[in-house]
């Protein structure tokens, strides 16, 4: 136990000031927004094979990380952004942050699952999906049925039960708000959610919270995705991950180069790990769908049928309606709080 | 004839030009421009910027000004805060006053508990009121139907996160005055209520204005509570962490940056006013207060003080609870599984060193720059312009929400052409930028303690041939002593639980524990957060603990202060 203090209170004193620092080791400055444990082991697994090199890596959620990189465009700190949501990276790319790179394996990574422009800028890691969940225990004391389908939210009998996250703070909310527009379309989609409004007792800024909230019985249903829920049961929450029927809005976690990158031979190598199979089955252990189409892991309690029930989205649409739809949605429900319950 | 050549010696050392008044303030305003207003500017020329970095005039003001909802979320900003504000005020002041002109038995104890909310990263109270105010919460029923999420949660979280702030600067207000009012009241056959309000009242007016523009400030623009207990109540703090962090939109980020610091300027406006018609309290023939015994007022501020010292120790406890039980509300046996990987993983104990040794660096160099910067504004040192740019200087990082600070620092250090550039990344400039950002407090209670002793003090120190630097070594040193160990303790338990201004300034090597909580917050394991959260709260109250003996031992070994007429 005296062991990590001191090699802590050795390599804090070591950082006091920034040229203390050692240099004998090759460094490579990582940004994520990857799960904590997942991104851990895959720098690890880097590490294993480059010995050389040793990773810093800043984990944060994912705006909060590509607004850092956007704001320290003047000089560059990260060598690469390892996992982020797509439609994030794409609002630093169009800021000229990102490095086109085609990383070693990039042919061989499911073609939905990275950047098929002439020059592509990202390969994907993973993919996340927008699902429900639902407190089993709560409900029951109500007396409240679970949902099986993104209408059946609208039914009165949930007014004031569910709560979710603002598109304008989350990007969970965007994904579960483009699968809408996918499902419902245009018009039918902010006719869903004129609807939804009625019910929704509040909207948050994180992503995971909803589920959360369903986890200790704050909210009966949260709108959110799938990990957090399932870290939930795994803790013993009475919850339900609920995959509605009409399909999912989803979004890719990826990996690009940062422009102006100090470490940028050892950012490659990152990138070309990144997009491995060996990573993608390390990936695996904590969501399903991963680079590689034909790795078949479920991890602990994870829903089966996320994979299936993925709607098809047209991403490049998607990012390009980004800030419209926001406004949107501002106008509709930013305005005014939902109606009292 | 040596009276002669003393006066003439005096007549001397006045014409000269002092060094201390004429090098001093200048290069410490240059030392606080470069931490506060240099980076804070930075960022807020972005609202007259456009995204090409071009000026645009009013175009970001009015772009934003169109956003539907603004209207509501600068009202909901100014009532909410408004009303926690009064709310915390009518704690805070009979506490303070409990705690420094009463025989109230437990002073030592309240003075600790009412600090408290002070020592507790900001989750720690919000998950503490969920648990006793949520949907599943134990006193749900008092909230009498209302939900916490809302309005209601965003005054019970802001009343309790601005209540220490304000008995800090209330009780250095009241702890001074001259012994010898209250005699002369006396004498003059005025009852203990009209001693209270012709008396104490008028001598603690100035501290009073501090302690509420501070609240009002504190409340009105942090973005912390909102976002936790606020429910969809939007108000302006939160607007900005939309812009910035949800659109990218540094420009209206900045607009709104500069919204955020209207009503700081008016409360300059206001402080600026009292510190004119400021009159000393403290001459060269003071007499210290005496707590007076008044058994039936002791008895009734006991009881008032037990009631809030309940409060907040119910709020912190249930968190502490929340942090023990295996899982909220389903499953509440007892256990420490949640504190047993903070105490195996090598990354989490670093966070804790790194955030001990950000701690004690805040406090030292805080600490050494506020007692300067106090010391020349309440003495009146060196030119007036000078002073005055001090003053704004700092009083501005408690307007300025942390994430606009911490994102100033990015732009104003993180640039080659800037010669400070090879700070970015070093726990130095995470320091630097925590000081900042706590200025404000602490420089008002050094200026709120000095501006109570007598002119008449300098006087005498200058018809003893002594500099204004020997002056302060030898009597604003040891008036100021107890102050300056209760700004130390200020400063290091901020740094130890400040979030928002280091999001974009931290590294891998330099991440505080602070920050591993919200880490672990974002990665869904509430109970691990909690526990470090906990952690995080026993040392700084290790901190506070060390912080009251040494006041306590100092204020014994001064005799003077318990001289008796």
């Amino acid at each position: 136990m005296l062991k990590p203090i001191l090699a802590a209170t050795i390599a804090a004193f070591s950082q006091f000031l920034p040229w203390a620092a050692e240099a004998q080791q090759r460094t490579l400055t990582v940004y994520s927004s990857l799960d904590e444990d997942q991104a851990k082991a895959l720098i690890k697994g880097f590490e294993a094979k480059h010995p050389q090199v040793k990773v810093n890596a800043i984990l944060g959620s994912t705006a909060p990380i590509i607004a850092r990189v956007i704001a320290e465009a003047a000089s560059p700190q990260a060598d690469i952004i390892m996992g982020n949501a797509v439609s994030a990276l794409m609002a630093a790319d169009a800021r000229g942050l990102l490095l086109p790179y085609k990383p070693a394996h990039f042919d061989k990574v499911a073609p939905v699952m990275r950047d098929n422009r002439a020059e592509p800028v990202w390969v994907g890691i993973d993919a996340w999906a927008s699902s429900l969940c639902f407190n089993t225990v709560e409900a029951a004391k109500k007396n409240i049925p679970a949902p099986k389908t993104w209408a059946d939210l609208t039914n009165p009998i949930y007014k004031g039960h569910i709560t979710m996250p603002s598109p304008l703070s989350s990007g969970t909310a965007l994904l579960a708000v483009n699968g809408w527009l996918t499902i419902f379309g245009e018009k039918g989609g902010w006719e869903f959610m004129d609807k939804l409004h009625e019910n929704v007792s509040k909207y948050g800024h994180s992503g995971s919270a909803p589920c959360r909230q369903a986890g200790s019985g704050e909210t009966i249903i949260g709108i959110s995705y799938a990990t957090p829920g399932v870290k939930a049961i795994n803790e013993g929450a009475p919850i339900q991950i609920i995959l509605p029927s009409e399909g999912l809005g989803w979004e890719i976690e990826a990996a690009a180069l940062v422009k102006g990158a100090r470490n940028l031979a050892d950012a490659k190598a990152m990138a070309d790990w990144i997009s491995s199979r060996e990573a993608a089955e390390i990936s695996a252990k904590y969501l399903p769908i991963t680079a590689y189409d034909d790795i078949q892991v479920l991890p602990k309690n994870y829903p089966a049928d996320e994979k299936s029930k993925l709607l098809k989205m047209d991403f490049a649409k998607l990012a390009s309606s980004r800030e419209a739809v926001m406004a949107e949605w501002q106008k509709r429900y930013g305005v005014k709080v939902p109606p009292k319950n | 004839m040596a009276e002669i050549s003393a006066v003439s010696g005096t007549a001397a050392r006045q014409v000269r030009p002092d060094p201390t008044g004429q090098i001093v303030p200048p290069v410490l305003l240059v030392v606080l421009a470069t931490a506060t207003l240099l980076p804070i500017g930075a960022l807020l020329v972005r609202a007259f910027l456009g995204k090409d970095g071009a000026f645009v005039g009013l175009d970001n003001f009015l772009r934003y000004g169109a956003e539907p909802g603004l209207v509501i979320a600068a009202w909901n900003s100014l009532s909410l805060s408004m009303i926690a504000t009064v709310i915390a005020m009518a704690l805070a002041f009979p506490f303070a006053y409990a705690l420094v002109r009463t025989a109230m038995p437990g002073r030592g104890i309240f003075r600790l508990i009412a600090l408290l909310p002070l020592l507790a990263p900001s989750l720690l109270p919000a998950f503490g009121l969920v648990y006793l105010f949520g949907n599943q919460g134990w006193l749900k029923g008092w909230l009498l139907g209302e939900s916490l999420y809302g309005p209601v949660g965003i005054i019970l979280a802001s009343v309790f996160y601005a209540f220490p702030h304000a008995v800090l600067i209330l009780s250095a207000g009241l702890s001074a005055g001259d012994q010898r009012h209250y005699e002369a009241a006396r004498a003059l056959r005025a009852g203990p209520w009209r001693r209270f309000v012709t008396v104490t009242l008028p001598s603690c007016r100035y501290a009073a204005i501090s302690a509420a523009s501070i609240a009002f400030i504190l409340v009105f623009t942090d973005f912390g509570i909102p976002s936790v207990v606020g429910g969809s109540t939007n108000v302006l703090a939160t607007d900005i962490y939309k812009l910035v962090i949800g659109r990218f939109d540094f420009e209206m980020g900045a607009v709104v940056g500069v919204l955020l610091l209207l009503p700081a300027i008016v409360a300059y406006a206001i402080d600026w006013l009292a510190r004119k018609s400021q009159r000393a309290m403290i001459t060269g023939k003071s007499v210290p207060i005496r707590a007076e015994r008044l058994p039936l007022r002791d008895l009734v501020l006991f009881l008032f003080a037990t009631l809030v010292a309940i409060a907040i120790l119910g709020i912190i406890g249930m968190a502490i609870f929340g942090s023990l039980v295996k899982f909220w509300p389903y499953n509440l046996s007892l256990g420490l599984q949640n504190y047993e990987r903070l105490f195996s993983d090598a990354d989490e104990f670093r966070a804790l060193g790194n955030s001990l040794i950000l701690a004690f660096g805040t406090a030292l160099a805080g600490t050494g720059l506020v007692a300067l910067s106090g010391w020349l504004i309440a003495r009146k040192l060196g030119n007036g312009m000078i002073r005055n740019g001090l003053q704004g200087v700092a009083m501005m990082p408690v307007a300025v929400p942390g994430l606009v600070l911490g994102l100033g620092y990015v732009f104003f250090f993180n640039n080659p052409a800037n010669p400070l550039h090879a700070l970015q990344g070093s726990l130095a400039l995470i320091i630097l930028c925590t000081v900042a950002h706590f200025y404000t407090v602490p420089h008002l209670m050094v200026v709120n303690e000095l501006l109570r002793l007598d002119r008449e003090i300098d006087l005498a120190a200058q018809a003893l041939r002594i500099g204004p630097a020997g002056t302060a070594r030898r009597i604003h040193g040891s008036v100021l002593l107890p102050t300056l160990i209760d700004v130390a303790g200020y400063f290091f338990v901020n740094a130890m639980t400040t979030v928002s201004a280091l999001i974009f300034l931290f590294t891998a090597q330099t991440r505080p524990a602070s920050i591993a909580v919200i880490n672990l917050v974002e990665g869904s394991r509430i109970g691990q957060a909690s526990a470090f959260a906990v952690v995080i709260m026993v040392l700084s109250m290790v901190a506070a603990c060390i912080q009251l003996t040494l006041r306590h031992l100092v204020i014994r070994a001064q005799g003077w202060r318990r001289q008796t007429p």
